[in-house]
C-alpha cells in the first residue's frame, strides 16, 4: 500500500478542502483518466482497492498510471477514550483531493474497457467521479 | 480548415461582466496580433464547442466576424472548467495566410506493432510535436507508423514524416513512441508507520514508490 518512505511530522493539522483543484487537473500520461467531482480525503486502502479493480478489468496490455499520494497521515482517539490527553495516534494515510483532480489514468485499451474499468475503480471511492478522455471533452 | 465564428464587442471587464455573460450561454474571449486590439469580445458558448471540438482540435483557423469585420486567428490559451466541462475563456491570435505560425499539433500513432502482439506495452513520450507552417497548412495531427516496431524499439521525432509545408521544430532525438516489456508491480504492506524524522529502511524503500510525480505501472499478468 502507498505510504511515504520517511515524514517530517507525525501528526498535522486536519485542514481544510475548499475550493478546485489547481493542477493535475489535465489527463497527462494515458488516454483516459478519472477526475473528482468532490472534495475528499482518499485513503491508500482506497486507492490499492481503484488499482487492484482496475488492473485486474484490463488484464493484461494496458497501463496504469496513479496520480494522487497519500501523504497525510491522520489519527484516531482509541474506543471508549475520555476527550482530552492530546491528540490521537497516527492510524493511516490519505490523499487529500479536490474537484477537476485526474486521480488515475490508463493507457493501451480500447475506451469501452477503459470506461468499465474506471466505473469500478470509481465503486471504490468514496466520492463521485467523472471519466474524461485525452481528446480534451468530458464523457 | 476554416471556420467562420461570430463575436461580438463586450462591454465591461472582470469577474462580474464575465460571469453575467456565461450565465448568458456567452464565453468572454479575446483577440489581438498583427496590429489588432486586444479586442474584448464575446462568442456563443454551443458555436465554440462545436468549433473546438471538430478534426482539427484546437488548431483550427477562425474566420472571427466582429461588427462586419472578419480577422482570421488561431484559439491560443483555451481556459476551461475541469469539473464542468465549460470553456471559461479564450485568446485568439490574429494571424496572416503568407506568414508562417507556431502550433502544437498532436501525434497520431497508427498500425500494429509486432511488439504489441509479442506481449509489449505502447509507451507514449511524446503527445504533441511544435511544427512551423503557414495557418492554412496546420495538420490534424502526424502519424506515427508503429508497424515496424519490436520490443524495445522505439520511434524517434526524426522518424516522423511531416506533411509538405510543416516543418517540425521539436529536438529530433527525442523519443515519440516505444515498446516495452508490461513492468508489474509488488506491492508489499507497510507494517508501521514512519517515526518522525526517521530514516526510511531498505525494505519499506522498495515497496513504496517516491512521492513526487505519479506511479505506473503495466497491467496484471
Amino acid at each position: 500500500m502507498l505510504a511515504p518512505k520517511k515524514v517530517k511530522h507525525r501528526k498535522v493539522h486536519r485542514g481544510r478542502m475548499r475550493g478546485r483543484a489547481k493542477g493535475g487537473t489535465e489527463v497527462h500520461f494515458g488516454d483516459y483518466g478519472l477526475v473528482a467531482l468532490q472534495p475528499a480525503w482518499i485513503t491508500n486502502r482506497q486507492i490499492e482497492a481503484a488499482r487492484v479493480a482496475i488492473t485486474r478489468h484490463i488484464r493484461r496490455g494496458g497501463k496504469v498510471w496513479i496520480n494522487i499520494f497519500p501523504d497525510k497521515p491522520f489519527t484516531k482517539k482509541p474506543a471508549e477514550t475520555r476527550m482530552g490527553s492530546g491528540k490521537g495516534n497516527p492510524e493511516g494515510w490519505v490523499a487529500v483531493v479536490k474537484p477537476g483532480r485526474v486521480m488515475f489514468e490508463l493507457s493501451g485499451v480500447t475506451e469501452q474497457v477503459a470506461k468499465e474499468a474506471m466505473s469500478r475503480a470509481a465503486h471504490k471511492l468514496p466520492i463521485k467521479t467523472k471519466f474524461i478522455s485525452r481528446a480534451g471533452g468530458s464523457e | 480548415m476554416e471556420l467562420k465564428l461570430k463575436a461580438e464587442k463586450r462591454e465591461g471587464s472582470g469577474k462580474g461582466a464575465a460571469r453575467k455573460l456565461r450565465a448568458a450561454g456567452r464565453v468572454p474571449a479575446v483577440l489581438y496580433g498583427h496590429g489588432v486590439g486586444p479586442l474584448a469580445v464575446s462568442v456563443d458558448a454551443k458555436d465554440l464547442f462545436h468549433l473546438l471540438h471538430g478534426s482539427a482540435g484546437t488548431n483550427v483557423l477562425v474566420d472571427l466576424q466582429v461588427d462586419g469585420a472578419q480577422h482570421l486567428s488561431l484559439p491560443r490559451e483555451i481556459q476551461r472548467d475541469h469539473v464542468r466541462g465549460r470553456y471559461l475563456h479564450v485568446d485568439f491570435l490574429a494571424v496572416r495566410r503568407d506568414e508562417k505560425v507556431t502550433v502544437s499539433v498532436p501525434v497520431r500513432v497508427v498500425g500494429e506493432s509486432p511488439g504489441v502482439k509479442a506481449g509489449g506495452v505502447i509507451e507514449h513520450h511524446l503527445w504533441e510535436l511544435e511544427v512551423e507552417c503557414l495557418p492554412g497548412d496546420v495538420p490534424d495531427g502526424i502519424q506515427a507508423d508503429i508497424s515496424e516496431l519490436a520490443v524495445g524499439d522505439s520511434l524517434r521525432v526524426a522518424d516522423l514524416v511531416p506533411p509538405q509545408g510543416v516543418t517540425i521544430l521539436t529536438p529530433l532525438e527525442e523519443s515519440v513512441v516505444s515498446v516495452v516489456i508490461p513492468q508489474v508491480r509488488v506491492v508489499e504492506e507497510v507494517e508501521a508507520a514512519p517515526e518522525e524524522g526517521e530514516e526510511a529502511e531498505a525494505e519499506e524503500g522498495e515497496a513504496a514508490p517516491a512521492a513526487e510525480g505519479p506511479t505506473e505501472e503495466g497491467g496484471e499478468g
